[in-house]
């Protein structure tokens, strides 16, 4: 076991730690000076009672972390193989939340437009540039239908069809990286108990699944206070543990920088919030958790590393296919978080219990990650 | 005869749906057809059974905060409305707002689900015919969503039922199915024959009376007194909240149908 290269990851993960906490307030104050926080008329989240007092609460608070492990990854573990591009894969995810967090806020209502009102367009638009506009924009539209009915709400920001677009985009970068640049053994994918099959140009969608996939699911758990938060800590630990098991010195580094800025913004987000990730956080880290596990050819244990992560988008899931297929909700609300609040239990209860199963899926994904 | 226990229960939670202590709350009428929603939860498209309903008014409350229920259903808007029958109001007023109610078919299929489960183990909603396999994709949707594919029209549908011609042959559990009524001709309704004494037939039925304005529709019943059994349903006497004649809307609306039978469900 390489100690050496442990004692420099906690360090990293002290340091990112002790920097978050000394600007946590200044971001506190900046969110609450532009009015960045969470209001009531966009939000479709569960509103009990208990959850008026969440009224107010700053969010993009993810923006702690993520800019304190870019900051410290570009001064003290940049590398091109390594970091570069998981950096640069997070920022986009995060970008991507960061605006729609805005448009939620500031932005105005985003119109909805059905299939047949294009089509109709098609017919008896009087300009035939603009018929043959909406002809070549006809599969976008689909897409942008089939979409918003999979999404429940339209709302404000940035709308499923191009969460979507942009979070493949992500993939495709990741995708791209993986394959061209890492070299020819990560055309394999290593699989628990059963080595590294080769899977040659199929790394590509599989890659582009699981960053979309991870980032969906991480935005869909940032509900209550301190679920995301402490989940990732979990999570992001796991990694760190899993990449230096497996000698990924930059990894290691980067996974244990994640950590330490994630137990301050934890800190801070545990009930009462002093505020929320925020779509900037939660899709920027999910799309880097799904990255670091890819690059440290662990793309297999994403769902145990991810789990609570995976538990609450496949609710999603099942209540959306439950919905619209079979007219019926599955849980009384989805994701799965919800469904306990309305069962009665407090978030306090949800949470902790989560985290608790979460710690334990992470520590088999460790346990099998050690079988080569 | 009657219609079975289960059954003639789902019509009396229909009349007084199940919210904890606040009886007499009847459900809304709620038809999809003006809103046209797809792939909508059944109970939000008027094909909900009473227990749905409170459910997803309980649901709506909470997500809506709309502060009607507690978390745990129980009605939480005491202090605004202390009198019960503001209760009742208020409760009925956010299910009208909230697209929660049921539709004439959806009414009858809920309530003959009950019965024909209980009495001959049946799936009714499962057992109708609603489109052949050539329309294959319409065929798929009424085998996931069967109850919501269930219109007047299918009940009208010979495979599923067959016409009683005979006024005195009228049993409880047959439908009075009105088609193409309305001043424009446009929409269909269909009865329930909740249960038959003597000459008198007693029905249930999901309708809006324009004379009751925005919130005043729902679940309903009336009286058919057989005074002339040789003559057709018109010339009897309709009677539904002490309205007889052209006043009882019901009764104006069979009259101005094209097309007035009596049908017993075949299984």
């Amino acid at each position: 076991m390489n100690i050496a290269l442990i004692q420099q990851a906690l360090s990293y993960l002290i340091f990112s730690a002790i920097g978050a906490f000394v600007w946590a307030p200044l971001l506190t104050k900046i969110l609450y000076k532009y009015k960045i926080t969470r209001r009531d008329e966009f939000d479709f989240t569960l509103k009990g009672s208990e959850r008026n007092k969440k009224v107010g609460t700053p969010i993009m608070g993810g923006l702690l972390v993520i800019i304190t492990v870019t900051v410290l990854t570009i001064l003290f573990n940049w590398n091109r193989e390594n970091t570069y591009v998981p950096i640069g894969v997070m920022g986009i995810a995060a970008l991507l939340g960061a605006t729609d967090d805005l448009l939620n806020i500031f932005g105005k209502k985003r119109r909805e437009r059905k299939i047949s009102h294009v089509l109709n367009l098609i017919k008896v638009h009087k300009k035939w540039y603009m018929r043959l506009w909406y002809i070549l924009i006809l599969p976008w539209e689909g897409f942008r239908r089939f979409a918003a009915i999979l999404g429940s709400h339209p709302g404000r920001g940035i709308q499923v069809h191009e969460k979507l677009f942009f979070q493949f985009l992500a993939g495709a970068v990741t995708a791209w990286w993986i394959y061209f640049k890492l070299g020819i053994q990560w055309h394999s994918l290593w699989v628990p108990f059963d080595g590294q099959p080769f899977v040659g140009w199929w790394i590509i969608p599989i890659v582009i699944f699981f960053v979309m996939f991870t980032a969906n699911a991480v935005n869909f758990a940032d509900g209550l206070d301190g679920l995301a938060g402490g989940s990732l800590v979990i999570t992001f630990l796991g990694l760190m543990i899993i990449s230096w098991t497996e000698g990924r010195a930059s990894f290691t580094l980067l996974n244990a920088t994640v950590v330490g800025a994630l137990i301050a913004y934890t800190y801070f987000n545990v009930k009462p919030a002093r505020f929320q990730m925020g779509d900037v956080g939660s899709l920027g880290l999910g799309a880097l958790l799904a990255i670091n596990a890819i690059a440290i050819n662990r793309t297999m244990l994403i769902p145990f590393v991810g789990f609570i992560f995976y538990v609450e988008i496949i609710s999603v899931i099942i209540q959306v296919f439950c919905r619209r297929l079979l007219g019926r909700r599955f849980f009384k609300m989805a994701p799965i978080h919800h469904h306990f609040e309305f069962r009665g239990w407090s978030e306090e209860k949800i949470v902790m219990r989560f985290w608790l199963i979460h710690a334990f899926f992470v520590i088999v994904a460790i346990w099998m990650s050690l079988y080569k | 005869m009657k219609l079975s226990p289960t059954a003639l229960k789902t019509i009396h939670d229909y009349l007084n749906l199940p919210f904890i202590g606040i009886p007499g709350v009847w459900c809304p009428y709620f038809n999809n057809a003006r809103l046209g929603q797809r792939g909508q939860l059944k109970v939000l498209i008027g094909k909900g059974t009473p227990e749905e309903i409170v459910e997803e008014a309980k649901i709506i409350s909470i997500q809506y905060r709309a502060n009607i229920f507690d978390k745990n259903g129980v009605f939480s808007a005491h202090v605004d409305h202390p009198a019960e029958h503001e209760q009742v109001e208020c409760i009925r007023q956010f299910l009208v707002d909230n697209n929660l109610g049921v539709d004439c078919s959806g009414f009858v299929t809920n309530v003959l689900q009950q019965h024909f489960q209980e009495t001959k183990n049946i799936n009714l909603a499962r057992k109708f015919f609603v489109t052949s396999k050539k329309n294959f994709l319409r065929w798929i949707i009424s085998r996931l969503r069967p109850v919501e594919q269930i219109s007047v029209a299918v009940y009208a549908n010979d495979k599923n039922t067959s016409i009683v011609n005979n006024l005195k042959t009228i049993q409880p559990g047959d439908l009075v199915v009105i088609l193409k009524t309305g001043p424009n001709k446009n929409h269909n309704h269909i009865l329930l024959i909740e249960d038959v004494e003597g000459n008198k037939i007693k029905y249930a039925h999901a309708r809006t009376w324009s004379s009751e304005g925005k919130y005043g529709h729902g679940i309903s019943q009336g009286t058919i007194t057989i005074t002339n059994p040789e003559k057709g349903l018109l010339e009897q006497v309709w009677e539904e909240k002490n309205k007889f004649g052209e006043e009882n809307e019901t009764y104006l609306e069979a009259k101005q149908a094209e097309t007035l039978e009596i049908r017993r469900i075949k299984f």
